[in-house]
């Protein structure tokens, strides 16, 4: 309330508000319950301090407590939270389900770890996590809130990322680990986009979709900077194609530009531009084929990515990534600008002329970046 | 708002969790109960922290020089020797463990000259962690196996001079 306070206060004194208004709206905030956050930030250290003294107490006597015992619990407590989770799911707060459903997650992967540790066993921890993703893959369907399905999809290529890139990754030793590495990241970056847009259109894993859809410019991202500055050889990259990873990353591609093509929810521009953007990505491998200079090359790359990434979130209302990727794309031009002068800018003039870039190009975006989305936003819808 | 699961499928989402964690428990406990009883020789130590306390890494000793440079599955062939301690032979890849005398067989990973089953670990309370650290850096552990006919293994104990290692350090 104190916070608001003062900014009522400026506008009543600005005359935008009539001291009428000023004091409806004092009387309807002081009318409103106190917030409960303080009281459930209480509940939540409460329950965080209860915890952590159950597990002081397991941990202590982990030696006295006999297998049966210690699993018997385990399986007590996951099926009592999957009790009280089927409870809540028709509450009008979801938020209670998600929280049990997200308790029930981690639990499972406990579990499996408690298990290991009872009878001795172990393997590849990506292993454990594509075993608890399985197990877990009917239930996160169920989700209502994007953390529990960000975690899983997370989690899930994760694991799965692990498991090619890992040196003894069998029928693939052969192939360069460069190439391994971009292969899987594109075909993540890929799968998350084609599976974002093909799990959206039921309305069951609407939110298990946002889980892929929220990883993808991340992926994405990974892959744009290592192409850009990562890998030393580049090109070795131009093999991409020649190995399973092309042939794989080429049909999942088509796939998504199918999807795209036939996705309802987007405009023509969005379509054609995330279309564009598609095409461009999968040109990276090749970019040590341009036969223009390579930096520039990867530049052009990096920024003509960079900007799609910007339009296509501009068009769809989406601020914060639209901002991120057009600080991106500023951050990359200046990068051009500092290796195209190369040691000038570590003399005195250099330095004053790149700071007065950067300074021109910031106050450029601060002025700017409202009617710029506003001008995106109209352009593709 | 986002279409609500039937009543079935909400459960039947949250019992396959938990029945697989079952049959995993009954399938690690089954092996426990069953299977031939292997002892074999352990070298090396690597105390790691958890939760719970320590776990030891340790390496198996099959009493034979392992060979193989890249990353392969291979098999384990386990026989007794004059002595009556158990002897182990890696078989070449393809061979049928079961087409061949084998006491016993695990299968796992040959790599960088090391035979690997998933059994190298073994959990310990870390109290005894520096206790147990002394037997097993002296040579003196063993590892008590059960072998499944189909070749997969589990650690049932751990042994410091011949006795269970709760024995050792109650001692």
């Amino acid at each position: 309330m104190n916070k608001y306070l003062a900014k009522l206060t400026e506008w009543h004194k600005q005359g935008f508000i009539t001291p009428q208004q000023l004091q409806q709206i004092l009387d309807y905030e002081s009318a409103q319950p106190s917030s409960p956050s303080i009281i459930r930030g209480f509940i939540f250290l409460g329950v965080c301090v209860t915890a952590m003294g159950m597990i002081s107490l397991i941990a202590a006597n982990w030696m006295e407590i006999p297998d049966i015992l210690k699993l018997l619990c385990d399986f007590l407590v996951l099926s009592f939270i999957a009790v009280e989770a089927m409870r809540y799911y028709s509450h009008p707060q979801p938020l209670r389900y998600d929280a049990l459903l997200l308790g029930f997650l981690l639990l499972v992967m406990a579990s499996i770890g408690l298990i290991a540790q009872i009878y001795h066993t172990y393997g590849k921890f990506y292993f454990a996590i594509l075993f608890w993703s399985a197990m877990t893959l009917p239930i996160i369907f169920s989700a209502r809130h994007r953390l529990n399905t960000f975690i899983w999809v997370g989690l899930t290529l994760g694991a799965l990322m692990c498991w090619v890139v890992t040196p003894d990754r069998g029928f693939l030793t052969r192939v360069p680990q460069d190439i391994v590495l971009l292969g899987s990241l594109m075909i993540t970056t890929l799968g998350c986009v084609g599976l974002g847009q093909f799990l959206a259109r039921w309305e069951c894993s609407r939110i298990f979709a946002e889980g892929f859809k929220i990883w993808a410019p991340y992926y994405g991202l990974l892959v744009v900077l290592l192409v850009d500055n990562g890998f030393q050889a580049k090109s070795i990259l131009s093999d991409f194609y020649n190995s399973p990873f092309g042939s794989i990353y080429l049909i999942i591609a088509g796939l998504t530009l199918f999807g795209i093509y036939t996705q309802e929810k987007f405009s023509d521009g969005q379509k054609y531009l995330l279309m564009l953007m598609i095409v461009v990505f999968s040109l990276l491998p090749l970019i040590s084929l341009s036969p223009i200079n390579l930096r520039f090359t990867s530049a052009l790359c990096t920024i003509v990515l960079f900007m799609f990434a910007a339009l296509y979130y501009g068009s769809r209302d989406r601020i914060d990534w639209f901002n991120f990727f057009i600080v991106l794309i500023g951050l990359r031009f200046f990068m051009v600008y500092l290796q195209v002068i190369g040691s000038l800018a570590t003399t005195g003039v250099g330095l004053v002329i790149s700071g007065l870039v950067l300074i021109a190009l910031t106050s450029f975006w601060a002025k700017n970046r409202n009617q710029l989305q506003l001008w995106v936003k109209r352009r593709l819808q | 708002m986002t279409t609500q699961f039937s009543r079935p499928w909400l459960i039947l989402g949250f019992i396959i969790p938990i029945l697989c964690l079952t049959l995993l428990t009954l399938n690690h406990h089954w092996q426990r109960m069953h299977g031939t009883t292997v002892t074999l020789p352990v070298k090396g130590y690597d105390p790691r922290n958890l939760l719970a306390g320590h776990y030891v890494i340790y390496r198996v000793d099959y009493g034979m020089v392992v060979s193989c440079i890249t990353p392969q599955r291979a098999v384990m062939c386990l026989n007794h020797n004059k002595d009556n301690k158990w002897q182990g032979a890696l078989l070449k890849e393809g061979v049928d463990p079961t087409l061949t005398r084998c006491a016993a067989f695990i299968k796992g990973t040959c790599n960088a000259n090391l035979f690997t089953a998933d059994i190298e670990r073994f959990y310990i309370p870390e109290r005894f962690a520096a206790q147990l650290d002394k037997a097993v850096r002296g040579d003196q552990g063993q590892v008590v196996l059960k072998v499944s006919p189909s070749g997969k293994a589990v650690v049932t104990d751990l042994l410091i001079e011949g006795r269970s290692w709760r024995d050792y350090v109650s001692s």
